[in-house]
């Protein structure tokens, strides 16, 4: 019979600050454990706190409990009246001149709850919901509410409003936002996380206008207030943020521990999860991991499907397609790209819609069968004219050059490569002509 | 076939909603500040010397801090601790106006390292250990560990052998733990 044997306290002591030369600790849990325990309390021994004569009071404030409690259910009750005034202030922002009693915190939240309800699913209302909170967090009587408290209730609406700016492609009003949101929490004297969110949110927009060392430092520093503060979810969410900086940097071996970090994460929810094996299997597959790539991607579409997020599902889809394509398998990379876009199409996202039906070409260019492009123009272009966007006539001139070389069997992956060039930058100029190449 | 942005997923940032606030997820705030205001205070005024009359203030702020913030508050332990630091880094900056900073300011916990609200707990569970102490033991602690003080100097200034105070350093340590264990009803690694 084997006896485990450990050290005793005695020897584990002396072991202190040697313990590097030792055998046995580095493979005894129990014995490396008693160790850390013991580094804990030395290291503490050494911090003048501990050894701080002052006697501080042990009882409670009664006038500091009393002020909490009454400045939480001051809350409540604004909230609970903000209710009500809410929908009819939404529905004509022009009564907040003529209701001045409105002018409260609890509408500002209730406002700010609205906008983060419609930031995803109607960008342009929660831009608009945000510049209203703004102006009545701006209107609000001072002297109402504890200094650190308008301040920072000022600060969240011009954060909300930055952020909402943002998603809408706004970039010069979303920097404003943030420089006001920034200049309030900077007068308070308890900000330190407040100000880590919008820090989060300037990263994200500085990735969008190419500042993207900024962005960088940014996430990494927003990080850092977010663990300190124990918030894992706002902390792993300034890692994807990084992690999202270094795709755009293309630096894809540095963003995949990021990513299989968060990915592996239990504590964090699903969707976040999932858009980490998503971007896992982008970094593989550009790593040239392909099996890789493809677990991640199906790891992302079964957890976008069991939380029913279609659009997000289509994009892991698209991801698994093109490590199909990468791989020389163009069946089946043919099959999920045309089921895609009949799906994005369903689904609305028009840019998505061309772009997978030139990813359709171009698997359709490898298999010999270039003809078949020119259907898939005119299938395209009709969806185009059918919904009407502010860039639809730019992209079907775009369309009917691809579908005219094809008619001319004059399609080459360059040519597709064009028109995907100028579809990724419709969105963001809608303006743009379509420069046929040469 | 490149991968366009359109393939990025961007990471849900805002969420402002109500529903999640600190004001619903806890009952009574009055309760939260009985529970933390000591380790609290322990931080503002032992670890950053705030003056207790003002520590009060700053406990205030920060509670009010955190009612106010709208995001859900995963770990209320850490997010006190390390606003509190905040409060009373701001304290010192503001004070720094009109009179000059302790002369250890720089020796103040970073709170930007992880764990500090446990790490702070240890020591205020500690500080307690040590009351309980014989007070040769607690000057032998004192000198080793805080002063950085070698078994030769504490021997010399406890007037005994090289040999004893070494025994002395370690039993002391031993001792310590036994009642910090005790304190805080941790079981012992065997």
């Amino acid at each position: 019979m084997i006896i485990e044997q450990h050290y005793d306290e005695e020897v584990l002591i002396g072991l202190l600050e040697e313990a590097d030369h030792d055998s046995h600790v580095p493979g005894c849990e129990t014995c490396a454990g008693t160790l850390e325990s013991l580094r804990d309390l030395t290291g503490a021994l050494r911090d003048n706190s501990v050894w701080d004569e002052r006697q501080l009071s042990e009882t409670p404030a009664p006038k500091t409990t009393n002020m909490l409690r009454a400045f939480a259910e001051r809350t409540k009750a604004e909230d609970a009246a903000a209710a009500a005034i809410v929908p009819r202030l939404i529905a004509a922002p022009a009564m907040i001149e003529v209701h001045p009693e409105w002018r409260t915190a609890g509408v500002v939240r209730k406002l700010l709850g609205v906008v983060d309800e419609k930031n995803f699913s109607e960008p342009k209302v929660a831009a608009d919901l945000a510049a209203l909170a703004v102006e009545v967090a701006e209107s609000i009587e001072p002297g109402l509410y504890p200094f650190d408290t308008i301040m920072k209730l000022r600060a969240t609406a011009w954060r909300e409003r930055a952020y909402a700016t943002y998603y809408i492609g706004s970039f010069p009003e979303s920097l404003v936002a943030l420089e006001e949101a920034d200049g309030r929490l900077s007068l308070c004297s308890v900000s330190e996380y407040e100000q880590a969110r919008t820090v989060l949110v300037r990263a994200l927009l500085y990735r969008e206008i190419d500042r993207l060392d900024e962005a960088s430092t940014l996430a990494r520093r927003a990080k850092s207030v977010f663990r300190a503060y124990g918030d894992r979810r706002r902390a792993a969410m300034a890692d994807s943020v990084e992690a999202m900086l270094l795709l755009r940097l293309r630096r894809f071996a540095e963003a995949l521990p990021i990513e299989l970090s968060l990915a592996g994460d239990s504590s964090l929810d699903q969707e976040m999860r999932a858009n980490a094996f998503l971007d896992s299997g982008r970094c593989y597959k550009e790593l040239g991991l392909l099996s890789q790539a493809k677990s991640a991607y199906l790891e992302a579409i079964r957890s976008y499907e069991a939380l029913g997020l279609s659009a997000r599902r289509a994009i892991a889809r698209w991801g698994l397609a093109r490590v199909f394509f990468v791989e020389g398998h163009y069946e089946p990379a043919l099959t999920i790209l045309q089921e895609l876009r009949s799906e994005f199409g369903e689904l609305g996202m028009a840019q998505d819609v061309a772009l997978s039906a030139l990813d359709v070409a171009d698997v359709l260019l490898a298999l010999g069968r270039p003809a078949e492009i020119a259907d898939l123009c005119r299938a395209s272009i009709a969806y185009f004219g059918k919904v009407g966007l502010a860039y639809s006539e730019s992209a079907m001139t775009a369309l009917a050059f691809l579908r005219e070389s094809a008619e001319r069997s004059r399609v080459t992956p360059s040519t597709v490569e064009s028109v995907r060039t100028h579809f990724e930058l419709l969105p963001k100029q809608p303006n743009l002509l379509f420069a046929f190449p040469a | 076939m490149s991968d366009p942005s359109t393939l990025e997923v961007n990471p849900v940032v805002p969420d402002s909603a109500m529903e999640s606030s600190v004001l619903t997820q806890t009952p009574d705030v009055g309760m939260l500040y009985e529970q933390y205001r000591e380790l609290l205070l322990h931080v503002a005024c032992r670890k950053f010397r705030v003056p207790d009359s003002d520590a009060e203030n700053l406990m205030q702020e920060v509670f009010l801090a955190y009612m106010q913030t709208e995001a859900k508050v995963e770990n209320t332990k850490a997010w006190l601790v390390a606003a509190m630091c905040n409060a009373s880094r701001h304290y010192w900056r503001t004070q720094a106006r009109t009179e000059s900073l302790p002369d250890d300011i720089h020796d103040h916990s970073d709170p930007v390292s992880h764990g500090l609200a446990d790490r702070f707990a240890v020591m205020l569970t500690l500080r307690q250990a040590l009351k309980y102490l014989q007070p040769r033991c607690r000057e032998t602690l004192y000198l080793h560990y805080f002063e950085g003080r070698s078994a030769v100097d504490v021997a010399r200034e406890l007037d005994t052998t090289n040999r004893y105070a070494e025994k002395l350093i370690h039993n002391c340590l031993k001792r310590v733990r036994e009642i910090y264990f005790s304190i805080t009803s941790v079981r012992r690694p065997s």
